[in-house]
């Protein structure tokens, strides 16, 4: 068996390999572009899209293995295979095999398939460590599309009441799902310039994203505008008016989401597995 | 791992599937071994040879000293025996460091790193988990000493030079984004002892809270190198840059300091009068000629606009480029370099509009939050002449300035402020009258033999103001309101300036006076900065200066500064000040009448 351990990230002592850790590490292997996975540190492992991701929110000098899905890489004494992880564009999962045993680090991970992530693959593995954000029974998401047709519900019919409807979700991923799922319904939309940068990294290979532009502060009229969640309560989207918002993530199965977001409707559409995919997973 | 990993692996196991959580306190179960190294362990200082120059420790332990010393001639002692003995290059560093400053005041660079940025730097650093961190930062209220606390045994210093320290902070202004900026800082603070890295954290935040106000620190160049330190003021008013000021005092150059373009000066002021006797009064005592200069008091915002060959600039009174807020202005083209003071205000020639109205556009600080489409129309109103073609006027008197001033062709959006003579307390009354009838705030009144004295509230200006209970006033508190304000950051307590000391002491707590969108705004803002929490109340970094009014002040012990506001409103955010421009306890004491 592989040995683990855990110190603010997890560690592979017989590889010297951390994986996503909080602090900086010699080597590490990343497994997506999100802020709270990428480091400084002085070598990665990772895939191509992540490493471009990375290099719009982190720039640095360090060294990169930019690994492609599915072929093996040879590591220490060991062979290093990343597989998709189905999370956000570029997400992938570790699988390591050495003479010691099998390991497979899911990194945040969904079953159900992306609009805008490469399809999950999985392979067995003697020790899983895996990701549970949403590790309890009383999470079941919806089917993406019943959630998607009320989202597309709720703008038509704020777009139709004369107002804006403006989704909150992060920059990278979420919002490039939410542009996915609004294509083929021809409502514009606008996006705020941190996912306008993010979005554009996606739009060299998902071709499906319907047209999208930058929004400078001019006139809304019918158009969808998608934000990251911390400029909801900024004046730039208290200038919109009249306007109706709406928070797109997992917690919005919880209670009181919508009182707690201050927004005026919550949607959960998520990049994490739910309880039940949880479980298939395992 | 993440989010419910306990409760997830608890459930597998129920399934018959052996599984266990990750980072939880749970990991006797899994008998994970932490690696040996991991363990703090307390590190020896590695000597890398000797430092070339002044050291930053030498510096830190210089700060150490001042701050444990209460007498102010102890402080200048002190100091002017550590900046005699600096070389050039390092005088210049140290000097500007000690005014809690990585780069001087005319240097227009911020480093963008809010204590955000510092926590994640320090439990980089460190290596210890969020809440080992919370613990310690919880019973520390300000940066620089939870930074001591939580450093202390905790990293592998090195020792490195002033002119390290400074290029360290240009690289950390150069990073782009929090996540850059959080890495550079934890590399930095790693390599430093806790008493260095506290005073980077410092320097970071501003303030170095040892009691010493940059006066002193002239004063400390002017005893090192045995110059007045009038001179070293007048002088560093005009630079704008300490450290320059220094090398300047070092050489006997210090008359030769001037104005130049680009490099904002502090804004001259004036001293208030409650009324037209009074005003008369002061004025026949202190202007060395009458008739005065009288003009009207606008409601805006002081501001200095630079104009050069091919671009303009406009500056705050707190020496901020608010040319950004201000596009129309910045646009303009001169047919002369000059550097022009006065007041920008909302204006419009077919309405009214109001400080309020201004305000909005003051708001906007980030350049995305620069979409707003019905901007306001404003106005520069200038009453001074700084320079011109090159030519320093502040050491000119007013009426020269004046002179030039109305020779001056300027662009529509310049308007020169109309000024009267006046010489009597009746002619100063009706001249009042006339100003606020024209919807002024109320009246100035100049010398107008006299020099423009920059950053001064010398005895040349005089001004007469509708009312004078208000206070400036920096947040140090926030608390969630009640009812429909319950989810948002509205009750404030706030603090006047102890000067003897230098601390802040709260004077009041005020509820009223900002709309649900500033109080938005603030709330987002408090809590992004937010030091530690005590139940309700939540500590923040003192930066928000807040304009209260107020029927009077009473003597209680409920505030620290031994005064209570009674009925404090909030007037206006005055986004426009520093922390370093709010009244200090005594001033709020004579407003009470109950010294002097």
């Amino acid at each position: 068996m592989i040995d683990v351990q855990y110190e603010r990230g997890v560690y592979l002592p017989s590889l010297d390999l951390w994986l996503d850790p909080w602090d900086e590490r010699t080597t590490a292997f990343i497994s997506h572009a999100h802020g709270d996975h990428i480091g400084n540190h002085r070598e990665v492992i990772l895939t191509e899209i992540t490493a471009q991701l990375m290099e719009l929110r982190l720039p640095g000098d360090r060294i990169e293995h930019r690994l492609s899905f599915q072929v093996p890489f040879p590591f220490r004494g060991a062979e290093l295979t990343l597989l998709p992880a189905g999370h956000i564009y570029g997400s992938a999962q570790l699988f390591a095999q050495s003479d010691a045993g099998s390991f497979l680090y899911t990194g945040d991970f969904k079953l159900r398939p992306g609009r805008a992530a490469e399809p999950i693959a999985w392979r067995p593995a003697e020790t899983l460590v895996m990701e549970t954000t949403f590790g309890l029974p009383r999470f079941v998401f919806p089917p993406t599309e019943q959630v998607i047709a009320e989202l597309i519900k709720f703008c038509r019919e704020t777009i139709e009441e004369g107002a804006t409807p403006i989704l909150f979700g992060y920059s990278l991923g979420k919002a490039q799902e939410i542009l996915a799922a609004l294509h083929g319904t021809d409502l514009p939309v606008r996006l705020h310039s941190s996912v306008y940068q993010m979005t554009k990294v996606y739009n060299d290979k998902f071709h499906h994203l319907p047209p999208f532009s930058l929004y400078r502060g001019d006139d809304l009229a019918g158009s969808v505008l998608l934000c990251p969640p911390y400029v909801n309560g900024t004046r730039l989207v208290q200038s919109i008016k009249p306007r109706r918002t709406a928070m797109l993530t997992g917690w919005a199965l919880n209670p009181g989401a919508v009182h707690r977001y201050q927004c005026d409707a919550a949607f959960p559409l998520s990049d994490h597995a739910d309880y039940p995919d949880l479980l298939r997973y395992v | 791992m993440h989010g419910y990993a306990r409760e997830f692996a608890e459930d597998l196991r129920r399934r018959g599937i052996e599984a266990w959580a990750l980072g939880e306190g749970n990991q006797l179960e899994l008998s994970i071994s932490l690696p040996a190294d991991e363990t703090p362990t307390v590190p020896k200082i590695v000597e890398v040879g000797p430092v070339r120059g002044g050291s930053f420790g030498d510096f830190a332990q210089l700060c150490e000293e001042i701050g444990r010393s209460t007498g102010k001639l102890k402080k200048v002692e002190l100091l002017a025996n550590y900046l005699s003995k600096l070389s050039e290059s390092d005088l210049r560093v140290a000097c500007i460091f000690l005014t809690g400053r990585a780069f001087s005041r005319a240097d227009t660079r911020t480093l963008q790193v809010g204590w955000s940025v510092i926590r994640k730097g320090l439990i980089q650093a460190t290596r210890l988990t969020e809440s080992e961190f919370r613990r310690i930062a919880s019973a520390y209220g300000d940066a620089g000493k939870i930074a001591y606390e939580v450093l202390l045994s905790r990293t592998a210093p090195r020792l490195n030079s002033l002119a390290e320290t400074r290029n360290w902070f240009e690289r950390l202004e150069q990073a782009r984004g929090p996540l850059a900026k959080a890495s550079l800082l934890a590399e930095w603070l790693h390599h430093s002892n806790a008493l260095n890295g506290s005073y980077v954290i410092r320097i970071l935040t501003g303030d170095l809270r040892i009691g010493l106000k940059e006066g002193l620190v002239e004063e400390g160049i002017g005893r090192a190198f045995t110059r007045s330190t009038e001179d070293v003021r007048e002088a560093h008013m005009l630079t704008g840059d300490l450290g320059e000021t220094a090398l300047l005092a070092q050489k006997d150059l210090l008359t030769t300091a001037k104005i130049a373009l680009f490099r904002p000066v502090m804004s001259m002021l004036a001293i208030p009068e409650p009324t037209a006797e009074a005003a008369a009064e002061r004025l026949k005592h202190d202007f060395s000629s009458t008739p005065a200069f009288a003009e009207q008091k606008f409601d805006g915002v002081r501001a200095q606009l630079h104009a050069g060959a091919d671009r303009v600039e406009v500056y705050s009174r707190d020496l901020h480029n608010i040319s950004q807020q201000f596009p129309e202005l910045a646009a303009l083209s001169f047919s002369q370099n000059l550097i022009l003071d006065g007041e920008i205000i909302a204006f419009d020639a077919n309405k009214k509009l109001t400080f309020f109205d201004l305000q909005r556009r003051l708001g906007r600080k980030r350049a995305r939050d620069l979409f707003d489409t019905d901007d306001i129309p404003i106005a520069f109103m200038a009453f001074d002449l700084l320079l011109l073609d090159n030519r320093s006027l502040v050491r000119e008197p007013l009426h020269l300035r004046r002179l030039l001033l109305e020779s001056l062709a300027l662009p529509k959006l310049i308007q020169r402020l109309p000024n009267q003579v006046v010489a009597t307390a009746s002619e100063i009354e009706a001249a009042f009258i006339a100003a606020r009838d024209l919807g002024s705030e109320g009246l100035v009144l100049k010398d107008p033999s006299s020099s423009y004295q920059p950053g001064r509230r010398g005895g040349s200006w005089i001004k007469l103001k509708r009312e004078l209970a208000t206070l400036d006033v920096v947040v140090v508190g926030a608390e969630q309101g009640h009812g429909k304000r319950s989810h948002v950051l509205s009750d404030y307590t706030f603090a006047v300036r102890n000067s003897e000391n230098g601390r802040l002491e709260t004077i009041g707590k005020a509820y009223s006076g900002l709309t649900d969108a500033e109080i938005e705004e603030l709330t987002e803002h408090f809590q992004r900065t937010t030091t530690r929490k005590i139940g309700r109340l939540r500590e923040v970094v003192p930066q928000i200066v807040l304009e209260v009014a107020f029927d009077s002040i009473q003597p209680s012990d409920r505030h620290s500064s031994g005064l209570a506001l009674r009925f404090p409103r909030i007037k206006a955010i005055r986004r426009d000040k520093s922390i370093d421009q709010i009244d200090t306890v005594n001033s709020a004491r004579r407003i009470a009448h109950l010294s002097r």
